[in-house]
């Protein structure tokens, strides 16, 4: 079982933000990473999630009381919906997103934090093998 | 099969720690109670919790002991312990323990945190059920919010943050699994096997966890975000039992046993028990507590790469002005946090040791157990001075700021920090 280090391929990260993505959609969460440079280029086109506003500088959807490019998570217990998406750019609109995909700006927010770039050994988990266990959106169903 | 197993004694060593130990050691023989405690002499300081910081409290309640302030510890559950003092309430005995002597016994530590001893707090000795006194101060392992919804808030009682403590997920160290998900762990123990099947956790006799009233589990449970109360699979009482029935597992077992536990007993055991990497919801990889399977850093967990954690809670009545009531409250916190030192005391090491994590090595903080992490930089931080205490730091060493380059300009503990 090879440990990867944090410094891994961007695929990865991108594939996890994209699903995460539809996590936080479907959860009425803050942030949403869409594949085009752009998400939005004005409020209107942030409609879909809940109280979320254009940030016009980043081309990205973020919750209208925030200034930052992304929040903190909801409480854990919405199992499956808690929790952000890292972002592709800082506060101020620069790059994050590390050469091997992790978060490489200062982080400060939830997901920011999980995906920070780290020389620190991981072992990735492929949700890929609980395919028909989880809900359609990716999402974990409720318990009996 | 019955698949109940007798833990090892190395185990229960471990999991119970020396000082429980010497309380079975002690209570085992002796068939009436001890001689009471003295409450007349100097500062009574009465702490009720669990053991997680027990080092920190012994060394901090021998010294005390030199400062006139007799320490009174006995093991409480977390939430018991939380809703008295808030309720301002007595601790009750135990009801396993009633009309034993165990039912009123504390420990005590005369000057020297190697010499436990132990005393019956005062009770109606016509009634073996009678609450015994108000605790000074309640230890507990999880957010009171956890325990109760406490709308109201907590009133004139104080939560002050004490070091933080991991969980992990283990396996047999000859399991084919090296990491898990959030998901994938959610699935496990919420359907328990019984249906939505997560490979190789597919027995139900062998997906192992605590019960609702146990701070362990409703740390997962919060991390998880399932609900205390449905967790599937097979529910022990005992950690100790727990850990060895992961640690014994045989042939097919060996794969399908899944446990958790407090990191700060796995980090004695790595050689009978093996972490899983988590990996959060929303998280690209899984990661050990430690940066490494092998080091004892807590790195992940204090920068926030590890998730399943909590912190030791310290409750006690306060004034208007949000100072502990009680001085001797004050002191112990105070020692504790790092606000007040002794020389020959170590809080920071007496942690490090212990496998907890002090605040000032923490870099991430939440308000309620599995909520949301958000960045924090300690006043005085100390995460390189941890670092050195459980293998070895990157950080400059130090003496006085000026030495320190302008990256990590602050020395601190000894260490150029952030």
């Amino acid at each position: 079982m090879p440990i990867l280090e944090t410094t891994r391929a961007a695929a990865l990260f991108v594939a996890a933000v994209a699903a995460a993505a539809g996590l936080v959609g479907s959860a009425g969460c803050s942030l949403v990473i869409e594949s085009q440079d752009r998400q939005c280029e004005s409020d209107a086109d942030c409609s879909g999630f809940t109280d979320a506003t254009c940030d016009i500088a980043g081309g990205v959807c973020v919750p209208r009381a925030s200034t930052s490019s992304v929040v903190a998570a909801s409480s854990g217990t919405d199992a499956g919906t808690g929790g952000s998406t890292a972002t592709g750019t800082g506060t101020g609109g620069e790059d994050c997103v590390g050469p091997d995909g992790c978060f490489s700006c200062e982080p400060s927010a939830q997901a920011e934090l999980l995906n920070a770039c780290t020389d620190s050994a991981c072992i990735p988990y492929d949700n890929g093998q609980l395919e028909g266990l989880l809900l359609e959106d990716g999402s974990v169903p409720p318990v009996p | 099969m019955s698949r109940s197993r007798r833990a090892s004694p190395w185990l229960l060593t471990a999991a119970l720690g020396p000082a429980a130990w010497a309380v079975i050691a002690c209570a085992a023989p002796r068939l009436a109670s001890a001689d009471p405690c003295d409450m007349e002499t100097g500062e009574v300081l009465y702490i009720a919790g669990p053991d997680s910081m027990i080092n920190v409290l012994r060394g901090i309640a021998a010294e005390l002991w030199n400062e006139d302030t007799k320490v009174f510890y006995r093991g409480y559950p977390s939430c018991l312990g939380t809703l008295n003092i808030v309720n301002n309430a007595p601790t009750t005995p135990d009801p396993a323990e009633i009309g034993t002597p165990e039912a009123h016994l504390v420990s005590f530590w005369p000057g020297d945190p190697d010499a436990e001893m132990q005393c019956d707090l005062p009770f109606d000795a016509e009634d073996e059920a009678e609450p015994e006194i108000l605790a000074d101060i309640v230890l507990s392992d999880v957010f009171p919010t956890t325990c109760a919804s406490f709308p109201n808030g907590l009133g004139s009682v104080q939560d002050f943050q004490g070091p933080a403590l991991g969980f992990g997920f283990i396996v047999h160290p000859d399991s084919s699994a090296q990491s898990i998900s959030a998901e994938a762990a959610y699935l496990t123990y919420g359907f328990g096997a019984e249906s939505n099947v997560v490979s190789p956790w597919t027995d139900p006799t062998t997906i192992l966890h605590r019960d609702p009233n146990s701070g362990t589990e409703n740390i997962f449970a919060k991390t998880l975000g399932l609900d205390v109360t449905k967790w599937a699979g097979t529910s022990l009482n005992s950690t100790s039992v727990l850990l060895g029935q992961v640690a014994d597992a045989t042939g097919v077992d060996v794969d399908t046993t899944i446990g958790g536990a407090n990191v700060s007993i796995l980090d004695k055991l790595r050689d009978e028990l093996r972490l899983l990497a988590y990996q959060h919801y929303d998280q690209t990889c899984g990661y050990f507590p430690d940066s490494t399977l092998t080091s004892f850093d807590k790195r992940n967990l204090r920068d926030g790469h590890y998730p399943i954690w909590g912190v030791v809670h310290i409750l006690t009545r306060v004034d208007d002005g949000g100072l502990p009531v009680k001085d001797g409250a004050n002191r112990f916190i105070n020692l504790v946090l790092g606000t007040d030192e002794i020389a020959g005391l170590d809080p920071i090491a007496l942690e490090a040791q212990s496998g907890i994590i002090p605040q000032c090595a923490m870099n991430v903080l939440r308000d309620e157990d599995g909520g949301p992490l958000a960045s924090t930089q300690p006043l005085r931080p100390c995460g390189c001075y941890f670092e050195s205490l459980v293998g070895d730091t990157d950080c400059d060493s130090c003496t006085s700021s000026t030495e320190c380059p302008d990256e990590r300009p602050n020395c601190s503990f000894g260490f150029c920090e952030f």
